[in-house]
């Protein structure tokens, strides 16, 4: 599903990661931790395609596709999601408009035909029940005077709409109360399944609680210093990062 | 080599009146009032960037014009251009009254009719609203002098219209031509009107436009303009409101078209509980340049207005918004809100804004805001995240911006009409010959 090799990113001529290597196969949830500054939404955003970085060496393969060579929009059509860790703000624009047109846009890649605003409709209406969101929420601006887990909740609902085959999770878990907590994950373990890969950037334990990950990752000065089985998050929670030596060659 | 302004009010003076046919030799009054505007224009030429409320729109493509009176023209000419719209309308073509094209009531309560018109059928009535001008510019005085027709719309106190009315200005310039529609509209006590005003047309003229409008006590307009002259025109319009007590005034204001457009508008809000919404919005491409002067006076007091003008300007054109706000020492307890939000689509583009409050006295509420920026990045790329193509994701976020002034017309029909029109400008270059394709069902 996604192949990372030898990952160099730099901002401006900073740079921030420093050789990634990471491998997610299809049904595969992986999660990636790691303190402040380590590089984690950098990873993210380069995935997702946006511009302002840098990519110094190495390669992203997804799906056998040269990712980094494939625009951003693309790459969500080819089935990339990534939900934000501070979801913009869009006065003017619907949350129905930007639904529809995302799915269509995704549909018509796929050469599926278009939804018409009535199919939509229906299956936007059984999505919203799955990440407990009133109907209301589809004709608002998209995430204007959202509360911070009403956006975090558009962003798992237009992940189940889009049923994307990665996708990005960055901070979802950041700044929500534990019932808000329950509902994204549950959100989220729905999409579970065997062609699917789910990649969880999260900076504390409590989110694999609800979503167990197949694979635990380190990330730390722009590296991965450190996998490990599920129980690998539990031992961070209670020790911290000071015990890995962050200099440590990766041990996979 | 470009005349200098003095000499370009002269030869235009001394043109216009060898042309200019009309004749009230029986209205007295009327032809004195021509012959003082004539003599303000005498004095006060053609305004210069040395004006302060000029000083950002050059007349120097106009100078070496040689511009002649609009001639009247078949109305079969002019027929495409007219939109096809319900309820009464009135047709102006090159200024001149096109009864074949227009749709005239016939009621007590109300009446629309040509300006020329009205001069035999009401000449008292006219006299009261046309009497004291206030010649601001030299392009008011210009239209004084030589309007050759126009419209008078009155409202008996307690008329209510149901149907909008349009007043449809079309020109059809063969040559450089000058226009110069002139609308004197009053509406009576309790009296309620929607007004629309279209502007259209084909060819290099220029549109001159001096409207009055008098609302008495408790009237209420929706006022809404388009402006959707041909590329190669101009359009300078005088708009001058005057507001009794709790009159209510709405006015839409959209500018698309035209090389030049300048446009001013003002109201004085001159007894207790008058009140004024100004909504705005310009777009601009090409090299169109487009400036629009508002000034609201707050004359008594417990007088409100809000403004909000926005404006989105693309490749190399230049949109210029200035507010003025005058509260009077008198008028306390007034509210006073203006926004003005600018949306810069290119680096050649540009954008100018400026909020004048001058304000005499301390017990009021007023509050200003003003903004210049481009198109938000991390929105851009949020939604072109979502499989959205780019282009389309920026036509979004242009109509977005512009959403707030559509989403406040308060006729749906109408609001749903712009919209469309408004979003296949921010989508595509810019149309020849204007909005009318959109009001044909």
């Amino acid at each position: 599903m996604l192949d990372i090799r030898n990952l160099h990113v730099a901002i401006g001529d900073k740079p921030i990661l420093k050789g990634i290597d990471l491998q997610v196969k299809p049904g595969e949830v992986h999660a990636i931790m790691g303190p402040n500054g380590s590089g984690k939404s950098t990873l993210a955003q380069v995935l997702a395609g946006r511009e302002g970085y840098h990519i110094t060496a190495g390669e992203i393969r997804y799906e056998q596709q040269d990712l980094l060579k494939l625009a951003p929009e693309i790459r969500a059509r080819e089935g990339l999601f990534l939900a934000f860790q501070y979801p913009v703000e869009i006065p003017g624009v619907t949350n129905i408009y930007l639904l529809k047109a995302a799915l269509n846009a995704r549909r018509k890649h796929l050469g599926l035909p278009e939804l018409d605003a009535i199919d939509f409709l229906q299956l936007v209406k059984d999505k919203l029940k799955l990440v407990n969101m009133d109907e209301a929420f589809l004709y608002r601006p998209v995430n204007e005077g959202f509360s911070g887990g009403e956006k975090k909740r558009n962003e798992i609902l237009q992940m189940i709409l889009l049923e994307p085959k990665l996708a990005l999770l960055d901070e979802t878990d950041s700044g929500l109360d534990i019932d808000a907590l329950k509902t994204v994950s549950e959100g989220v373990n729905t999409m579970r399944d065997p062609a699917r890969s789910i990649l969880l950037i999260t900076h504390y334990q409590r989110l694999l609680d609800y979503i167990k990950p197949d694979v635990v990752h380190v990330l730390a000065q722009g590296k991965i210093i450190h996998s490990g089985g599920p129980d690998l998050a539990r031992t961070l929670e209670d020790r911290g990062y000071g015990w890995l030596d962050t200099d440590q060659e990766v041990a996979v | 080599m470009t005349r200098s302004h003095t000499e370009t009010a002269q030869a235009w003076l001394s043109g216009f009146q060898a042309e200019f046919t009309r004749k009230e030799t029986d209205l007295a009054w009327l032809g004195a009032l021509r012959n003082q505007a004539r003599a303000t224009f005498q004095k006060q030429g053609l305004p210069t960037t040395r004006t302060e409320s000029w000083k950002y729109t050059s007349l120097a493509p106009l100078l070496d014009t040689e511009y002649h009176l609009a001639q009247t023209e078949e109305e079969a000419a002019a027929q495409p251009y007219v939109p096809s719209t319900e309820g009464f309308r009135i047709v102006l073509v090159n200024g001149h009254f096109a009864p074949g094209l227009s749709r005239l009531p016939q009621t007590e309560e109300w009446g629309l009719m040509s300006l020329y018109e009205a001069s035999r059928l009401t000449p008292g009535r006219l006299e009261d609203h046309l009497l004291h001008p206030n010649l601001e510019s030299g392009f008011s005085s210009l239209n004084e002098a030589f309007w050759e027709d126009g419209v008078f719309l009155y409202l008996n106190p307690a008329a209510q219209v149901k149907e909008p009315v349009w007043i449809i200005c079309v020109n059809v310039a063969h040559q450089a031509s000058i226009s110069h529609p002139r609308l004197a509209i009053s509406l009576g006590r309790h009296s309620r009107l929607a007004l629309i005003e279209y502007h259209v047309g084909q060819g290099p003229y220029l549109s001159n436009i001096r409207s009055t409008i008098h609302l008495d006590e408790n009237a209420h307009l929706d006022y809404l303009r388009l402006q959707c002259e041909h590329p190669l025109a101009h359009h300078i319009a005088d708009i001058e409101f005057t507001q009794r007590a709790g009159a209510t005034l709405q006015s839409h204001s959209f500018t698309l078209g035209g090389a030049l457009s300048r446009i001013s508008l003002s109201t004085c809000l001159s007894d207790a509980k008058a009140s004024c919404r100004l909504f705005g919005l310009m777009l601009g491409q090409n090299h169109q340049h487009q400036d629009e002067h508002t000034h609201i006076r707050h004359a008594a007091a417990h007088t409100h207005s809000e403004e909000h003008y926005r404006s989105i300007q693309d490749d190399a054109s230049h949109g210029i918004f200035c507010g003025r706000i005058k509260v009077e020492a008198g008028a306390l307890q007034c509210t006073a809100k203006q926004t003005s939000h600018n949306l810069l689509l290119s680096p050649s583009a540009e954008a100018t804004t400026l909020p004048q409050l001058e304000i005499l006295n301390d017990d009021i509420t007023c509050s200003h805001g003003a903004t210049v920026g481009q198109l938000d990045e991390t929105a851009l790329f949020y939604l072109i995240s979502r499989g959205l193509d780019p282009d389309e994701a920026r036509a979004l976020l242009k109509q977005a911006f512009a959403k707030t002034i559509l989403d406040s017309i308060p006729n749906p029909a109408l609001k749903d009409k712009i919209s469309r029109l408004i979003q296949e400008k921010l989508g595509q270059p810019l149309r020849q010959g204007g909005a009318h394709v959109f009001f044909h069902d």
